[in-house]
């Protein structure tokens, strides 16, 4: 991608965010009890400044070069996108079945799960899983009394 | 007199054993961060904060501003060794630091990142036991205009900082002050942008966003390339630098001192910028610059004794105005705000003990950490050599379990998914992150002295401008828009130090 189109591109997801906050502040009372400065002062203003940001960027990007390539962006590396793409799904699976199946059971799954991913040895990755999930475990739950769903194996504590 | 006392006073509470054994932990658990490429300051105090719940302030407090500062020493291990900064601070000691590995003089800058290190550390303690006291007096005069400017001038300080593009660093500011309107209005109490969801009444939890943005981003877009081991073979010789070392580094360490000190108390600027100063001050000041960036040893100590010097300055804002100076120190004041605590003028008079406690300890900490980063290096090497598969799930746990813990809500657990994935994209594009989390914790708290300013003179902005203080703050805070831009103008031809992303 050349630096010109992600400037562009992004200076036009600042002013898209800057319209629709703009836009929903307006449903906000702009004043209560007298004050001045009303709920809707704030977003109001900071929604302004932002689009005023996202148009700089997008203003500024036309003086860049078309060839200038955006430093960072390889296009052809698919497998790194792959792997991005499978840990931010792990880290949303986690947060999704941390409820249902509890802490112990989906912890060890995620870390067995990623370090096989990310072509660990089995040995390591089974024995890292294990002590993390039973170390963290007892530091925040027995020992910071922090209280951690556990799912299905909730019968048994 | 006076300062004996409180100075006696801090070693009492610090020298108990529970606040040694949590320095000592703070000290171990900042290096570590500062040593792991990939997770910085920033993740490391977030990522902490759930081990402090229940523990007495000062001690959590403690325990926190060393892992800050202990992140610093740590920083220079991985830019010496294998050319990769743990954390931002740490770029301009790579510079050098790794040229002199290369000439098989990694022993001598280690040594003397250390030693700088702790020279700026300690003397930036002193500095701001001494500054700290006049400054909370001056702030107890200061009204909701004075505090308002303050701050803007601290976001555009580091927005003007976090990047190349103006705008950019412009635009993570406000969009972190509009997130920072999520929840409950300060004043009014009504409903903003909740959506009718209760978890987010308190608003959109900093840590969360914090882990988000700067662990599971950086994290995304170190996946990018193959997460293979990283290749170390440098022989690292003897730690100790030199008497040619110490004579060439003595008048570094005085002027990154001073530079670090007085940068990092400054607001918005933080251990960064001061490592980046204090490092194009000496290669200035050098008869022989053009040995900078070949691995002249002053490069090194310059950049490591500023930003240590830094930690110290960056206390001051925060202990004495209730301004933080830079991302971390912003999660450090948030920190003290779920204690309990107000960071402000108040402090340090309705709570001496915690003020020259935490102050007192960063002296004994400052002396851990030599230990720690000198005779322990071999520790530090073992830990570089752990491959980054093996980290990366331990980190991803940790985040996952910390947003969680410190929000607890499931809620806040997709807010870090969210801004992780937010955080990969602004890295992609070329935006600062920095900017966009202290505007998110500094915010609400403008937003309320703004209303209580316009309350106070009924609804006009003409009492920014009647104030003395105020208008010297504006005065700074257009002088730090403009002055940038001036140097950039009339230094064409020379070819100016890029100075690097702010991640602390």
């Amino acid at each position: 991608m050349t630096e010109r189109t992600a400037d562009t591109i992004s200076g036009l997801f600042l002013i898209a965010v800057a319209l629709v906050a703009g836009a929903t502040g307006q449903f906000l009372p702009t004043t209560i009890a007298k004050e001045f400065a009303g709920p809707s002062f704030m977003p109001t203003l900071v929604s302004m400044a932002l689009g005023i940001c996202g148009a700089g960027i997008v203003f500024k990007a036309r003086s860049i070069p078309q060839t200038q390539r955006m430093p960072g962006w390889s296009e052809t590396d698919r497998a790194g996108a792959i792997r991005i793409a499978v840990v931010a799904l792990a880290v949303a699976a986690y947060n999704l079945l941390l409820e249902p199946l509890g802490y112990l059971i989906v912890t060890f799954a995620f870390l067995v799960f990623l370090l096989w991913y990310l072509k660990v040895s089995w040995i390591l990755n089974l024995t890292i899983s294990l002590i993390a999930t039973v170390s963290t475990y007892a530091l925040f739950v027995i020992w910071l009394k922090v209280v951690l769903p556990m799912g299905l194996l909730e019968f048994y504590f | 007199m006076e300062i004996i006392q409180n100075v006696l006073l801090g070693f009492s509470v610090a020298m108990q054993p529970i606040n040694l054994l949590y320095c000592f932990i703070g000290c171990l658990a900042g290096t570590l961060i500062g040593v792991l490429p990939g997770i910085g300051p920033v993740t490391g105090v977030a990522i902490l904060i759930p081990i402090t719940f229940g523990m007495d302030p000062i001690t959590a407090t403690i325990m926190l501003a060393g892992i800050y500062y202990g992140a610093m020493y740590g920083g220079s291990t991985t830019s010496i060794l294998i050319n990769v900064p743990g954390e931002s601070a740490s770029v301009m000691t790579a510079v050098d630091g790794y040229q002199m590995a290369r000439q098989g003089r990694a022993g001598a800058a280690l040594g003397m990142s250390a030693f700088g290190s702790f020279i700026g550390g300690t003397v930036s303690v002193i500095g701001l036991m001494f500054i700290a006291p006049p400054v909370a007096k001056l702030a107890l005069s200061f009204g909701p205009p004075e505090y308002f400017v303050l701050m803007l001038l601290g976001l555009a300080t580091l927005t003007r900082l976090a990047g190349k593009n103006l705008f950019k660093g412009l635009g993570m500011g406000f969009l972190g002050m509009l997130i920072g309107t999520v929840g409950l209005d300060p004043v009014a109490g009504v409903q903003r942008f909740t959506f009718g969801r209760a978890d987010l009444l308190d608003g959109i939890g900093f840590v969360s966003v914090a882990m988000g943005l700067f662990a599971l981003g950086e994290i995304l877009i170190n996946l990018e390339g193959s997460p293979a081991e990283r290749v170390f073979s440098t022989q690292i010789g003897s730690l100790m630098p030199t008497k040619s070392d110490w004579l060439a580094c003595k008048w570094t360490i005085v002027r990154a001192t001073i530079i670090g000190f007085l940068i990092g108390s400054l607001p918005g600027a933080g251990a960064t910028v001061s490592a980046f100063m204090a490092y194009a001050a000496e290669k200035k000041a050098s008869k022989t610059p053009e040995r900078f960036g070949q691995g002249a040893i002053e490069g090194v100590c310059a950049a490591e004794t500023a930003n240590n010097a830094a930690t110290g300055g960056a206390l001051v804002p925060l202990l004495t105005l209730g301004i933080p100076s830079s991302a971390t120190v912003a999660i450090l004041m948030g920190a003290l705000m779920m204690y309990g605590l107000r960071p402000g003028p108040l402090l340090l008079t309705e709570r001496p003990d915690f003020f020259w406690g935490v102050v007192t300890s960063m002296y004994i900490g400052n002396v851990m950490l030599l230990i720690l980063n000198l005779p322990m290096i071999g520790l530090w090497i073992k830990i570089l050599k752990v491959p980054y598969p093996v980290l990366i799930p331990i980190i991803l746990l940790f985040i996952s379990l910390g947003a969680y813990t410190v929000g607890g809500s499931y809620v806040d657990l997709w807010i870090m998914f969210a801004f992780g994935i937010f955080g990969y994209l602004m890295r992609k594009f070329d935006y600062p992150a920095a900017p966009l989390l202290l505007a998110l914790v500094l915010g609400p708290i403008m937003e309320k002295n703004l209303k209580l300013s316009l309350k106070m003179s009924h609804g006009s902005i003409a009492i920014f401008f009647q104030r003395p203080i105020t208008l010297i703050l504006i005065a700074l805070i257009v002088f730090s828009l403009v002055w940038p831009l001036l140097v950039s103008r009339f230094s064409k031809g020379e070819k100016a130090l890029e100075l690097p992303i702010v991640d602390e």
